[in-house]
């Protein structure tokens, strides 16, 4: 049996620079759009705009930021949200299979202010992977585990150089452990130098548990409540892609 | 010709970062206080840039990716907002202190005051920035700040003694008058002259702008190993100029005609044209590379196009930040004193590089941002011993700061 494609939203995906089918720079990844439903959520669509980044940032300093880029892009502040037929990903991009101006026309804009999701994840529609990132995770108990760092997506095509390929939520990935994941140390083929870091980052990983999206419960504002017990929860395949 | 003519953004990355107005003033301050006792900040520095320089050459040559995008990615949008708050804030105290370095330069020039200049100078820096290209601006700058060799020239008349100037460099002293608190505080001061962020944020644009690539790496390391040294080599000499020809006559460093006194005193006017017009083309490269890199920077966090190299008509926020920050900075220029800027900005630059550093040190290492090319286990061990001093440096930045009250 062939290994899943898996990819991590905020490690592969996120924040990763937007080109255009001109080689023009066509903004970030500043979120991820995801369709709740059936088995669990999938990506529908990448959010580019400040106003997608300003929550991600929360605060005061988010605040304050979005006040400032609010006033300076005012027309442009509802994000924009590229359907995965716009584009492919790239081992360090995310490359339009259009011109900028051409996405800009049809992509439609995603509302900036709504409410948190809250409820059974079988009720929810659509979540964005920010509502989820740093949100604390309690276990069948009420424990408090660890915060959410990363989401873990299951493609359904190859990882680059591919277009419309569809990306599921398999779970989350809890714990400190996602800040090695980000920057690289976890991948097989990532950095493993400077050896200090890449031991202190390793070792931290170790930590890093994998949460089933059949076994989240419901949501509420910054917080996921699972059904299962922390002893129950997986920990973290290597993934590399 | 061609060949000697690809350093010069090294070059002018060096010069206008090492022989900046920050520089002139500080460099010579520190020698006119404290002998050589500092050089050691000085090399240390030199040694730290020289190292994280190559490593953003080097990724923007492979991967065609500058040092903010790869910030972002690796640091996640709220650490490197406020790595993006610390660098624009630096940027435009350095834009404001280089454009007001201009006028002090012209000053000297033509006993013509300088804030007469600084709305000129401003001018003249938007209309380089808008209309010339990235390639000629910095061949243009890059060579003519070469003029600034004549500091080497100058220390060579003033007839330094060798043996004591060694023996102070590498037996550090403080004079009795001196407090401690002084001490470190220009030890930081000199460190984060020679490592302000812009340096690093402007050499992996200009990599990207040069449309380097991997075959590019020999002009990469030329420009790193030629370029930086040698603004090392040019600020030490600043240094020596203050400890051997202020230092004994007891003049302080407050204005840049006493940074011009000793070059008078050995090459008489000759010397000192040369050195205008050298410290001319430093300080307005500087400016142009400051005030590029505020605008390189917060565009390559959001992500939309930045640059010279693409036309101006696809790049319009860009252009609209450039022009932003050279109007912000000329009206500060004009409002606050530009040598207490400037020595702020060479100390918070101390304070800001380790969040702009720690992740260079990484993707360098990452074989998804430069392949094979990744950093060798001596570099590796440097740099991290180096991003230690940078932490603890920054730490003691705003203590220092405080009770220095801003070295009086």
């Amino acid at each position: 049996m062939t290994e899943p494609v898996v990819l991590h939203a905020m490690r592969d995906l996120v924040d990763r620079q937007i080109v255009d089918a001109d080689d023009l720079l066509a903004g970030k990844v500043d979120d991820l759009l995801l369709a709740c439903g059936g088995a669990g959520p999938t990506v529908t669509g990448l959010l580019v705009g400040a106003g997608a980044l300003a929550p991600r940032i929360g605060g005061r300093l988010g605040a304050a930021f979005e006040d400032v880029v609010r006033r300076l892009s005012a027309p442009q502040w509802e994000p924009q949200c590229l359907s995965p037929d716009l584009y492919r990903r790239t081992q360090s991009a995310i490359e339009l299979t259009v011109p900028r101006e051409y996405a800009r026309g049809v992509a439609p804009r995603a509302p900036v202010h709504r409410n948190l999701p809250r409820g059974p994840v079988e009720e929810l529609e659509d979540v964005r992977l920010s509502d989820l990132i740093g949100a604390a995770v309690f276990d069948a108990s009420g424990f408090p585990v660890a915060p959410v760092g990363d989401a873990r997506l299951i493609l359904s095509g190859p990882a680059v150089d591919a277009v419309g390929v569809a990306m599921a939520v398999d779970g989350l990935i809890i714990g400190l452990g996602s800040v090695g994941d980000r920057l690289g140390f976890r991948l097989p083929h990532g950095p493993k130098r400077p050896f200090m870091l890449h031991r202190a980052f390793r070792s931290v990983a170790r930590h890093a548990r994998l949460v089933r999206w059949s076994e989240i419960d419901r949501l509420e504002p910054r917080e996921v409540h699972l059904r299962v017990r922390r002893e129950e929860l997986h920990t973290l395949p290597d993934d590399g892609i | 010709m061609k060949k000697s003519l690809q350093i010069t953004l090294g070059i002018l990355t060096a010069i206008g970062g090492m022989i900046d107005i920050g520089n002139l003033i500080g460099n010579t301050e520190a020698g006119a206080r404290f002998g050589l006792s500092l050089a050691w900040a000085l090399v240390l520095g030199g040694l730290t840039i020289v190292l994280y320089a190559n490593m953003a050459g080097r990724v923007a040559a492979v991967s065609h990716r500058a040092t903010f995008d790869v910030i972002r990615e690796r640091l996640g949008p709220r650490v490197a907002l406020v790595d993006l708050g610390a660098s624009v804030l630096l940027t435009l105290l350095t834009t404001l202190a280089e454009i007001a370095g201009v006028g002090l330069v012209l000053e000297l020039a033509t006993g013509v005051t300088y804030r007469i200049w600084i709305p000129l100078a401003a001018v003249a820096l938007w209309m380089i920035l808008w209309r010339s290209k990235f390639e000629h601006m910095e061949r243009v700058y890059g060579t003519a700040g070469l003029a600034m060799l004549v500091l080497l020239f100058a220390v060579w008349r003033l007839h330094p003694d060798g043996g004591a100037l060694t023996h102070r460099a590498l037996h550090p002293w403080r004079p009795p008058h001196e407090t401690v608190y002084a001490y470190w505080y220009l030890a930081i001061a000199q460190f984060g002259a020679m490592t302000t962020p812009y340096e690093v944020l402007f050499f992996s644009s200009g990599a990207v702008e040069e449309r380097w690539t991997t075959s590019d790496l020999n002009v990469e390391r030329a420009n790193v190993f030629i370029g930086f040294p040698l603004g090392t080599l040019l600020a030490l000499a600043l240094m020596i100029i203050g400890a051997v020809a202020l230092k004994p006559r007891g003049i302080g460093v407050a204005h840049l005609s006493q940074v011009g006194l000793p070059i008078s005193l050995s090459l008489g006017r000759t010397g000192v044209w040369f050195f205008l017009f050298g410290a001319f083309a430093a300080v307005f490269g500087a400016a142009a590379e400051a005030s590029l890199s505020t605008a390189y920077s917060i565009c390559q966090y959001f992500g939309v196009q930045w640059g010279k190299y693409v036309k101006r008509a696809d790049a319009p926020v860009f252009f609209r930040l450039l022009l932003a920050t050279i109007v912000v900075s000329t009206f500060g220029a004009l409002i606050f004193d530009p040598i207490k800027v400037t020595l702020l900005a060479i100390v918070l630059s101390a304070a800001a590089i380790p969040l702009t550093f720690f992740p260079l040190l990484v993707v360098a290492n990452d074989p998804d941002f430069v392949g094979d090319r990744v950093n060798g286990r001596f570099t590796n061990l440097v740099s991290v011993a180096l991003l230690v001093v940078m932490a603890l440096m920054s730490v003691a930045t705003i203590p220092l700061l405080i009770l220095t009250r801003g070295n009086t």
